[in-house]
């Protein structure tokens, strides 16, 4: 039966997984771009549940930053996780949303061009 | 009593926006002040453990998100977020008390949704128009909070205006050019993401507050 302070960090995970701040956001994302079971993320980090769901409590670092190698050490430290995964997981779901971003942009520009020869 | 240098110390890296700050506090004191809860509102834990994780996580989020709210000279950390979190169990239950006093309200988002849709459909027969524009752009502010891109604010409200038509979603998602089953999935997985947001956020709670 699991104990109150992982029912709690369950829900608490939930809670900050839409916000960009925390690591949470990113795990699922992670998941869900690569269809990922979370049993297979878990095996990846080389970790225990516990740490998982603290490790989502914890803020990501901004990967442009100087210190984001150093700062995501220190999170791989304190959650018992492999800082390679890490890396990775920050990494490619940066450059998912960069991809997406870039998608989007083009399809506004489609768009705006389609008005403007109606207009015509 | 004030704050100890332990809890000093926490304190100024969540000030900080420490990555660890957060993982940490819920580390030392998520569990102590949860079963605190558990053993002063017994009948109610009982009945449903999970309002007291609510107003646990509310609490340490609220505090997180507002730390300076904290004064260290004037009480524990411990004792100042037990504080918060027993306010807003008393509030969930009290409001628990409401909603079970009053007609049963639809819990789920679907059923929801029909409130949504009645607001819309009443709007031409409303004696004021400018209550019931004010009323729905508290709504539109209310959920700008937690949808920060314009398609997800729309998917939102389609959402909750129980729209079922497939290909409308597709057009606001841009996909219709794709083949019917793969529209079918991705619309579905939007709508899921959408729902579990507005679930996970309480804000079909808020929006039956506002629209009551």
């Amino acid at each position: 039966m699991r104990n109150d302070k992982i029912k709690l960090l369950e829900l608490t995970f939930k809670k900050v997984s839409d916000n960009p701040d925390f690591f949470a956001h990113f795990l699922c994302l992670y998941m869900e771009q690569l269809s990922m079971s979370q049993d297979k993320l878990l095996s990846d980090l080389s970790c225990d549940y516990e740490s998982y769901l603290k490790l989502g409590l914890c803020r990501a670092p901004d990967i442009l930053k100087l210190d984001y190698l150093k700062r995501l050490k220190n999170i791989s430290e304190f959650t018992k996780t492999d800082v390679d995964n890490l890396n990775k997981i920050l990494k490619e779901v940066h450059a998912t949303k960069k991809l997406k971003r870039i998608n989007y942009g083009q399809e506004y520009l489609t768009a705006a061009r389609d008005s403007t020869e109606e207009e015509k | 009593m004030g704050a100890s240098i332990k809890e000093r110390e926490l304190h100024e890296l969540i000030l900080q926006k420490d990555d660890l700050a957060f993982a940490k506090l819920f580390d030392l004191y998520g569990e102590p002040i949860s079963k605190y809860l558990s053993t002063h509102f017994s009948r109610f834990a009982r009945q449903d453990e999970r309002y007291v994780y609510e107003a646990v996580s509310d609490a340490f989020l609220d505090y997180y998100e507002n730390p300076s709210a904290y004064d260290p000279d004037k009480s524990s950390l411990k004792s100042f977020l037990g504080l918060i979190a027993k306010r807003d169990l008393i509030n969930l239950i009290e409001k628990e008390k409401k909603h079970f006093l009053r007609i049963e309200l639809p819990e789920d988002v679907e059923l929801q949704e029909i409130k949504w849709n009645n607001l819309k459909e009443n709007d031409a027969a409303t004696d004021s128009e400018i209550v019931q524009n004010e009323l729905v752009e508290l709504v539109e502010k209310e959920l700008e909070k937690f949808f920060n891109s314009p398609i997800d604010l729309t998917l939102a409200k389609m959402v909750l205006s129980k729209e079922r038509n497939t290909e409308v979603f597709a057009e606001i998602l841009g996909i219709p050019h794709l083949s019917e089953d793969e529209v079918f999935r991705e619309v579905k997985r939007h709508k899921d993401r959408i729902k579990k947001v507005l679930q996970r956020n309480g804000i079909e709670q808020k929006l039956r507050r506002i629209v009551k």
